[in-house]
Formats: C-alpha cells, structure tokens, sequence
C-alpha cells in the first residue's frame, strides 16, 4: 500500500493537535520531525487504526507539557500509541528515551 | 520548503533527533514499516499541502502585467512557462473578484461507488476544490 496520498483528517485536524504550518505548507524545524510525521501516520495505516487513536493521544501529550515543540511531543504520542498496542515494550521505550542509541 | 532526509556529518544528533531514528530502526526491524513507505508518506504531506504553486502562479500575475495576460488568455502555457506542468489538464483561469468565488466541482475518484456520502466528504481537499488536486 502506498503512503502517498494525504488523508484530510490528518491534514486538516484542528484545535491543539493541528499541524504546524506556514502559507498553507507543513513545516518541519528539522528532517527528523517529518519523519516522526510519517513514522505516526505509516503505523496508523499499516495497523488500520482509526487517525483518533493517534490524535487524542497527541493532544494529551501536547497538553502535558505545552511548553514541548510540537513534534517532540508527537513522537512521545507515537512511542506511547506502540507501548501501549504493544509493539514496543516498556523497557525498549525507557531505552529509547533515555539514552541516544550506540553509534558505530 | 519539503522535509529531506537529513545527514549533517558535521555533528552528532541531537537527543530527540537521535531518538527518532532509534524508533525510526525499531519500527523497520519489526517489519510494521519500510523506509520507502515512510518517504513516500512524508513526501505526501510535504508536498501535496499547501498552494504554494498556485501562490507562485497568482504571484506572478499579481507583479508582472504581461504574464497576467497570458495566463488569462492560456492558462496551461502560462503555468507551464513557469516551470509546472499540469497533469494532463487544461487550465482554465479567471480572473476573480471581491464579489465572486469560485468552487471547483472535482471529478468523483474511480472506485469509490458505494461510499458514503460523509466517508467521501473526507477525500475532498481543499486543493481539490480550487482545481490543482486531482482525487
């Protein structure tokens, strides 16, 4: 199944998980938080989950800690949407947010 | 402008940078994600939202009286002059108003009979219905 068709709810979600945009474009600070963007909606797709099991888990993340840049805390909503599906255990998250993986 | 993948050698990755590709490897490993699809997806939203071309038409218009005139005389030479090609599609341009607007009556997606009318609310995008997105 291809990725590349933009889905309007995901687009256009509004309120507190709306994505960030200028002049209409997504933007993203840094190569990483676009793939954090399609890490979250590839995982909703591949495992046929409602967008909603994602976004209301973004909003809670962002009304947490509102002062966190948006996509820090959407990719602490997708590690908690696949801890919780239990695709990633507990202690793989612990491991992922600890510490920076070994470089080679 | 689109996210690209980024390698910046000259410095390690910041945490969440680092953390990122970290899942990036977990989800590919387990085989719930490919590289390519992710791509494809963040190729998608990067580049498929937004009217930045049509802006770059309208802009264009807006500063130079002669393409003006092109374009309302030739929609699709004009917009190919400057660079984009439309997917096989005339294009038509009007020179709008403060007293009219327009909405574009997209052509139905193939495949979708038999689809709710709220479910096929849902694949219309805004592109769509100014005319520079075929669903």
């Amino acid at each position: 199944m291809s990725g590349g068709v933009v889905r309007a709810e995901i687009a256009d979600m509004g309120g507190r998980g709306a994505l960030p945009r200028e002049n209409g474009e997504l933007v993203f600070a840094a190569p990483w938080e676009g793939r954090a963007l399609g890490m979250a909606i590839g995982v909703v797709q591949s495992l046929s989950l409602p967008w909603d099991e994602f976004r209301l888990r973004l909003i809670a993340e962002i009304a947490s800690d509102s002062e966190r840049p948006y996509y820090e805390s959407w990719l602490a909503a997708l590690e908690c949407l696949l801890v919780e599906l239990c695709v990633v255990s507990e202690d793989k998250r612990a491991e992922l947010t600890s510490s920076p993986p070994d470089s080679d | 402008m689109m996210a690209e993948r980024g390698h910046h050698h000259s410095r390690p990755p910041s945490p969440v940078e680092a953390r990122a590709a970290a899942l990036e490897a977990l989800l590919i490993e387990k085989g719930l994600l490919s590289p390519e699809f992710i791509d494809s997806i963040v190729n998608a939203y990067a580049n498929d939202i937004g009217p930045m071309n049509g802006a770059k038409i309208v802009a264009r218009a807006w500063v130079d009286r002669e393409y003006r005139e092109r374009l309302l005389a030739d929609g699709t030479a004009a917009i190919a002059e400057q660079g984009f090609g439309g997917p096989e599609a005339e294009h038509m341009v009007w020179d709008s108003s403060a007293e009219v607007r327009y909405l574009v009556l997209p052509e139905r997606p193939a495949g979708t009979e038999g689809i709710s009318e709220e479910k096929l609310a849902n694949l219309v995008t805004r592109d769509a219905m100014i005319g520079v997105a075929r669903l």
